[in-house]
């Protein structure tokens, strides 16, 4: 729109002048609407009423977490938390952590009728999408993998040559970054995915923890209908999270009885499957809406 | 109190029927390739680690938290208050809305389950165990309708924080501590249940009577929180 000379002429000129900073691209976007949405699902710049949850559910996992730690301190024998029982426990806070972030990330969008609003900017559908994995797993992250690692570090300082422990316990680092990764992308998908069908974060967050309960008793159920038919009912614990987490942890930290005679790829082949199947379906879902 | 009902009427009341049906599938798992127990033993298993736990607060608490956390969310509470209305008609209007729709909701479901699970395998008489089952369901929907109505008023992201309790507080501590049990909502339902199923109508009745003065206390207390809040 060329500007005119007429009265109102000052007006739109300044109105419709061009950008002139630097342009940071898109995933500059990407990355800007990801720490967005983090912030918001921690409560930061919020009333301190919507800190409350975040802060309960950390200081849930982070005191098991410090008090093994404090127990080896005093008694280096005495094994209080290993790594299988530590992923093992924290599968139903990490559940609750992600049934409070994702609907916030993605129901609260829906609700107050941003899309539009994003759409019509740089971020496009399918960035919109990324942004919002990015920004679940990553949050998530801080609940599953860096309780872990301070664990293991707590570990490794305690032993009497902290630095060849350390050294000696990488391949356990290894494993917990994997197991804690897998977890936080996994669970994160299947939330958001959820609560990318609502605009009530209410009933998104019903929705998924019911899901991720009744999931269990699920799979629990058919593999008990299931008992003659010993090759089928092993693979019902793809349909619950819960037993595929299990199972995945239980090879990974070498816990036979977690995991079930379950082959470590098919855990984590389920996973990726169930990964890519939400990721699909939200792209799908995005694109199709104006 | 029309408007009450209309709120309730359409999505939330399909999702509470929905979620209440899930008793039935498992039921259908069961009849289908049952595993050796009899469908008495499959019902009672199926309500007392099923339903009680977990099904019936999720499918009370979605409207429960809803009724008024919707209207916070939205900010349409104080237009619903300027309404010449009592708060205490309001308060019991939103509650009969809440039982309206959860309570036939769950009885739907559990009739369907053991509907399903009586053509079973040497089914017996299964009337007095749907009662039971009834019974006790309807009785929890009383108690945490109530609790939960009072808890949306108070603190925000109220479905959260009730989970947070179903799910940490009385399964884990619960577990733990058999001291929470004497104040855990499932424990007066499974009470109700046991008692109605072993014919024990005094047992059944003190712990109904215990949950109605509870239910009732706190819709006293919505009442009053109701009215602290500001028009403007």
């Amino acid at each position: 729109m060329s500007a005119s000379t007429g009265q109102y002429g000052e007006i739109f000129d300044r109105g419709y002048l061009h950008y002139g900073g630097p342009r940071l691209g898109q995933t500059h976007a990407v990355w800007a609407l990801a720490r967005y949405s983090m912030a918001r699902a921690l409560g930061i710049r919020r009333p301190w009423t919507a800190k409350i949850i975040p802060m309960l559910l950390y200081a849930a996992v982070a005191i098991p977490v410090l008090i093994a730690v404090g127990i080896r301190a005093f008694f280096p024998a005495f094994e209080f938390l290993d790594y299988a029982a530590f992923f093992g426990a924290i599968f139903l806070l990490v559940g609750i952590f992600v049934a409070m972030i994702a609907p916030e990330m993605m129901s609260s969008d829906r609700h107050d009728r941003l899309l539009p609003l994003y759409f019509s900017r740089p971020i496009g559908r399918s960035s919109y999408v990324v942004a919002k994995l990015l920004a679940a797993g990553l949050l998530t992250l801080s609940m599953s993998v860096v309780p872990a690692v301070v664990l293991w570090f707590g570990n490794g300082l305690l032993a009497d040559e902290p630095v060849a422990a350390l050294r000696d316990s990488l391949d356990d680092l290894g494993r917990i970054a994997v197991a804690g990764t897998m977890i936080a992308f996994y669970l994160g998908a299947i939330a958001l995915m959820i609560s990318s069908f609502t605009g009530r974060k209410s009933i998104a967050v019903g929705v998924i923890i019911l899901g991720f309960v009744l999931s269990e008793s699920l799979s629990l159920a058919i593999s008990e209908a299931l008992r003659d038919q010993p090759d089928l009912a092993r693979w019902t614990f793809a349909i619950s999270p819960s037993r595929t987490i299990a199972a995945m942890v239980g090879q990974l930290f070498d816990e036979p009885d977690l995991a079930a005679d379950i082959p470590l790829n098919a855990s984590l082949g389920v996973m990726a499957v169930v990964i890519a199947i939400c990721c699909v379906v939200m792209f799908a879902w995005y694109r199709r809406r104006d | 109190m029309l408007t009450v009902r209309q709120f309730s009427g359409g999505r939330t009341a399909r999702l509470a029927l929905a979620l209440s049906l899930i008793p039935a599938l498992f039921a259908v798992i069961y009849l289908v390739r049952p595993w050796g127990i009899t469908p008495n033993e499959f019902l009672v298993d199926l309500f007392r680690e099923l339903v009680v736990p977990t099904l019936l607060p999720i499918v009370v608490l979605l409207p429960a938290t809803a009724a008024f956390g919707n209207e916070l969310e939205d900010g349409t509470l104080p237009y619903l208050l300027m309404k010449p209305v009592t708060r205490l008609r309001l308060a019991f209007g939103k509650y009969a809305a809440v039982l309206l729709v959860t309570v036939p909701a769950l009885l739907v479901g559990v009739a369907a389950a053991t509907l399903v699970a009586s053509r079973g395998p040497d089914a017996e008489d299964l009337r007095r165990l749907f009662l039971a089952m009834a019974g006790a369901s309807a009785a929890g929907a009383v108690l945490l309708g109530a609790v939960f109505l009072l808890v949306s008023l108070v603190v925000p992201r109220a479905l959260l924080a009730g989970m947070i309790y179903i799910f940490a507080w009385e399964s884990l501590l619960g577990r733990f501590l058999p001291g929470v049990q004497a104040v855990s909502s499932r424990e007066y339902t499974l009470r109700v249940f046991n008692g109605l199923w072993d014919g024990d109508s005094a047992a059944a009745s003190n712990a109904v009577m215990t949950m109605v003065v509870v239910a009732v206390v706190c819709l006293l207390l919505a009442v009053w929180r109701l009215r602290g809040i500001q028009i403007n």
